[in-house]
């Protein structure tokens, strides 16, 4: 489907937003992502393939916000197009984040990694309107100051946002799974007598989650990651983004059983920290 | 009058000589949802062996200029389950249903074969012998030719059905090979496969892929698909399906004046899942165009004088 690019503009850094109006509206949930291609749809074949993205935030009039970062070839064509112009897109596919748990928990907590905030923003705008009494912490990591995203926007519909950086040029130094550990031995100390638990939404890099994996599942915390993956369709017809299954049965596709997962149900161990795709990037 | 797309091709009888290539559509239901597979001329499923086998750990696939390579490493839920489980999906739509099939052994070739014998809803096999030989060190079935002749003979005795051989192009002279298929009884021969390739990240001196080497597919090997299409199509008398970095319609003509009397679309699907559907309106177009009245009117029609 053809989609009309609004506005694209760098954000920070190397990230960028890309606003987007599909030619038909399309609605989606928060962690679903889009296949865009960087290029025009018969344009040349280099780059050849579409790239996945978060849906960073949907808009209520059917816009589709998109942040990205400018990692390889395929996001540097995409950074250098102007608005008025159009993109080929696919979506939105796969599996957003699930809600169940979220009532029953007694606070919600937010991980984000890097440029794995975007689809982080319109998971906790999605959850403040759906609960408006509950906690939501949202803890925000990077290697500095540069990858830290949307401060700003998610300060306005959380209860409190916690930095991280591995310089220390911005809040707590160090890593973002430091200051969640921090905060949850706090909070399991004083609510100790309770079996109520907090439920946890994350994404970032598989060091990352498979930190938090390690953390919260002695605690048996509900956690949900969402994965990015090397992909080349992201409908199920390649097979590319496999990710190993925890019950020894096999893999996962992302794109398709994804690419929100529960937490204890993938294997992160044996991905790489950096693949040549990604979501908000490529 | 419109052009005539119809073709028979091993004996069987295409609404329009535009295929899903084996490993790009899985076993049809993902690509349902974007394309009509009414409207093509035939699916060729995901790869199907006697044991249902996981695949390969990931990254299982990486950009290349102009193509992409793979080693997916054939998951396939086993010829029993497909029959059971995915066969009646298919049997829904008025499409030609191929069958590729592979194995770890020559022998296990004829099992999966004799088992799909006289199943409704299959109309063909394609037999994928780029795959390693487990009992000969690994080496693809496909690139020795005395192993070759095996897998044929032993595949064409297993079975009625049509019997089509995908063809390796990471062989010196794939003329001989297409002859030997040729006189084990083979009824066609799909040219080409992907051809092997590799690469590494010069950030992290590491192979892109899990596995280190994979198949090579996409635009970057169009050139090599069609000189082999073209030597293939003057060595054999039976007919060619050609494939190999098909995204427009005017490589699918390149294919047919290079001798394929069909031709299959695998990587673009990943890009647009309609292409197949737009290239077969493509051809139709091409032929008014031109004035000619049958798609065979390109077969192999190359001016090399």
């Amino acid at each position: 489907m053809k989609a009309k690019i609004i506005s694209n503009s760098c954000v920070k850094g190397p990230c960028y937003k890309l606003l987007l109006k599909p030619l038909n509206p399309v609605k989606s949930v928060p962690g679903q992502f889009l296949m865009i291609r960087p290029g025009a749809s018969d344009g040349p074949s280099d780059p050849l393939l579409p790239r996945p993205f978060s849906i960073h935030r949907a808009t209520t009039d059917d816009h589709i916000e998109v942040l990205y970062k400018r990692v390889g070839k395929g996001t540097a064509i995409l950074a250098s197009l102007s608005a008025e112009g159009e993109l080929e897109i696919l979506g939105p596919l796969g599996n957003g984040f699930v809600f169940d748990g979220v009532a029953a928990a007694k606070e919600v907590v937010v991980v984000a990694g890097g440029i794995g905030v975007a689809p982080m923003l319109g998971l906790v705008e999605t959850l403040r309107a759906g609960y408006p009494e509950k906690e939501i912490r949202v803890f925000l990591g990077g290697r500095g100051e540069v990858d830290l995203l949307c401060v700003e926007e998610l300060k306005a519909v959380s209860t409190e946002v916690i930095l991280a950086t591995n310089d220390g040029t911005m809040g707590f130094k160090g890593y973002v799974t430091e200051a969640l550990e921090k905060h949850l031995s706090q909070s399991l100390i004083t609510h100790h007598s309770s079996l109520v638990t907090p439920i946890i939404y994350a994404c970032g890099p598989s060091p990352m989650l498979q930190r938090i994996s390690e953390i919260t599942e002695p605690l048996r915390i509900e956690s949900y990651f969402s994965l990015e993956a090397n992909m080349a369709c992201g409908i199920g017809l390649c097979m590319g983004c496999a990710i190993r299954s925890r019950d020894g049965k096999g893999y996962y596709l992302v794109c398709t059983d994804g690419p929100v997962f529960r937490g204890e149900s993938v294997d992160l161990s044996g991905n790489p920290p950096q693949s040549p795709f990604n979501k908000g990037g490529d | 009058m419109k052009p005539d797309l119809s073709i028979e091709i091993a004996g069987i009888k295409l609404r329009n000589p535009v295929m899903l290539a084996s490993g790009t559509a899985r076993y049809g239901e993902e690509i349902s949802h974007h394309c009509d597979l009414n409207q093509i001329g035939a699916i060729i499923v995901k790869g199907i062996a006697l044991k249902p086998t996981p695949g390969n750990p990931p990254p299982r696939i990486c950009e290349t200029p102009s193509g992409m390579l793979n080693a997916i490493g054939l998951p396939n839920i086993g010829v029993d389950a497909f029959i059971k489980e995915k066969l009646p999906f298919l049997r829904q739509f008025d499409t030609r249903v191929l069958v590729n099939i592979f194995g770890s052994t020559v022998e296990e070739y004829g099992e999966v074969a004799g088992r799909l014998e006289g199943v409704d809803g299959v109309d063909g096999l394609e037999v994928n012998i780029s795959c390693p030989n487990v009992k000969e060190g690994g080496i693809a079935f496909g690139t020795d030719i005395g192993i070759t002749r095996r897998v044929v003979q032993t595949v064409r005795r297993a079975t009625t059905l049509p019997v089509i051989i995908k063809l390796s192009p990471n062989v010196t002279d794939i003329a001989s090979f297409a002859k030997v298929c040729e006189e084990e009884g083979a009824d066609g021969l799909s040219v080409i496969n992907t051809l092997l390739g590799m690469s590494i990240d010069p950030k992290t001196w590491r192979p892109r892929l899990a596995n280190i080497t994979g198949g090579l597919s996409g635009p970057a090997i169009r050139p090599v698909a069609i000189r082999m299409v073209w030597q293939v199509h003057n060595a054999v008398r039976i007919p060619v399906i050609g494939m190999g970095g098909i995204v427009t319609t005017e490589d699918a003509v390149e294919f047919f004046l290079a001798g394929a009397s069909a031709v299959a679309i695998g990587t673009a699907n990943f890009i647009n899942p309609k292409v197949s559907l737009e290239i077969s309106e493509g051809l139709e177009r091409y032929l008014e165009s031109r004035g000619l009245k049958n798609i065979t009117e390109l077969i192999g029609a190359v001016k090399t004088a």
